[in-house]
């Protein structure tokens, strides 16, 4: 319920603050939201797991995000489109979390 | 049971603190989605909202305009050019010419002159010199480099007569006689030593009996122009 409420939240700071982007980092951000998704539905995932640590936990963030910055950096830098490879590997990891946490969640359900 | 009751507690405040975690997270998320929505959606706002035959139009019309413009700078640039030169030649054409009139007139008499130069102060008790002497010095002098002369207030230019009978010496029918100043405006040093030199002028007519030849230097010399007889 909280990260919903979290999320609402973040949409009307969003549309309040206005914060002004140029295009040119529009790509950094769009990576930044893939790595933020991603550590939320593994944050989830690791609740369910009874496994959730939080300095494991923002640390992945942070890492993730720089990561994924560092390598959209260089690819620009590079002429080649290696951010497909931050993409590709957030998107694969985002769809294996989602389907551990719904099987967490069913068998949780299961058991009580 | 009391275990229980303390794992539960533990859990509790442990899920609490997962889902807040993950809610700051997701605060995240929301203004990082608006924000890349927002600099997406202002971008391609205007173009979007174009049709292909709208684009189109705006391509041919922009490509127009530089065409336009190219032109026009191209035509600018070659009046530029034209006037540059325009301006250069009828300037240098000018300066030269005023430069000419101006050394002419000087030469001519027609300007008063004025600048450093030097002075002679010929005195003659025994009016023994002639009017060769008087020429030999201006010959002198204007081999000195002497731009202007001129003797007792009369300026001597290339058509000047100078001329002697039984009366004295007259230059343009203006009798002259001593004491002769002589003015000539140049390089003070050139003219000094063009009178000064070994048996020169100076030498000659000093060792006529009577005859005083004194030379000083001045910065600030006038000549009039030459006075036309009417």
């Amino acid at each position: 319920m909280l990260p919903l409420i979290g999320l609402i939240i973040g949409i009307i700071l969003g549309l309040v603050l206005n914060i002004p982007v140029p295009v040119s980092l529009s790509k950094y951000l769009g990576i930044a939201v893939l790595a933020a998704l991603d550590s939320a539905i593994g944050g989830l995932r690791a609740s369910l797991e009874m496994k959730f640590n939080e300095k494991l936990f923002f640390t992945g963030i942070f890492s993730n995000t720089l990561m994924a910055a560092f390598i959209v950096f260089m690819g620009d830098r590079l002429g080649i489109d290696l951010y497909l490879a931050a993409v590709v590997a957030f998107g694969v990891r985002l769809f294996q979390n989602l389907a551990l946490v719904r099987r967490h969640y069913f068998q949780k359900r299961h058991w009580e | 049971m009391s275990q229980f009751w303390y794992f539960i507690k533990k859990l509790n405040n442990q899920a609490k603190r997962t889902q807040l975690a993950i809610a700051a997270v997701t605060v995240l998320i929301g203004i990082l989605i608006v924000t890349q929505l927002r600099a997406h959606q202002t971008a391609a706002q205007v173009l979007q909202a174009a049709t292909e035959d709208d684009l189109g139009k705006i391509v041919s019309d922009l490509n127009n305009e530089v065409n336009t413009l190219r032109a026009e700078t191209a035509d600018l640039r070659l009046q530029l050019f034209q006037i540059e030169r325009a301006n250069h030649d009828s300037s240098t054409i000018m300066k030269e010419s005023s430069k000419t009139l101006n050394n002419l007139k000087v030469i001519a008499g027609l300007t008063k002159v004025s600048g450093p130069g030097i002075k002679i102060r010929l005195t003659d008790r025994n009016s023994l010199l002639a009017s060769n002497d008087l020429v030999d010095i201006i010959t002198e002098l204007r081999g000195g480099g002497a731009e202007a002369i001129s003797l007792n207030g009369i300026r001597i230019v290339a058509r000047t007569g100078i001329m002697q009978d039984k009366r004295g010496i007259f230059i343009d029918q203006r009798q002259v006689s001593s004491p002769y100043e002589i003015m000539a405006i140049g390089s003070p040093k050139m003219l000094f030593d063009a009178l000064t030199i070994n048996g020169g002028v100076k030498d000659k007519l000093s060792s006529l009996s009577g005859v005083a030849f004194d030379i000083a230097e001045d910065n600030d010399l006038r000549i009039d122009s030459v006075a036309f007889r009417r």
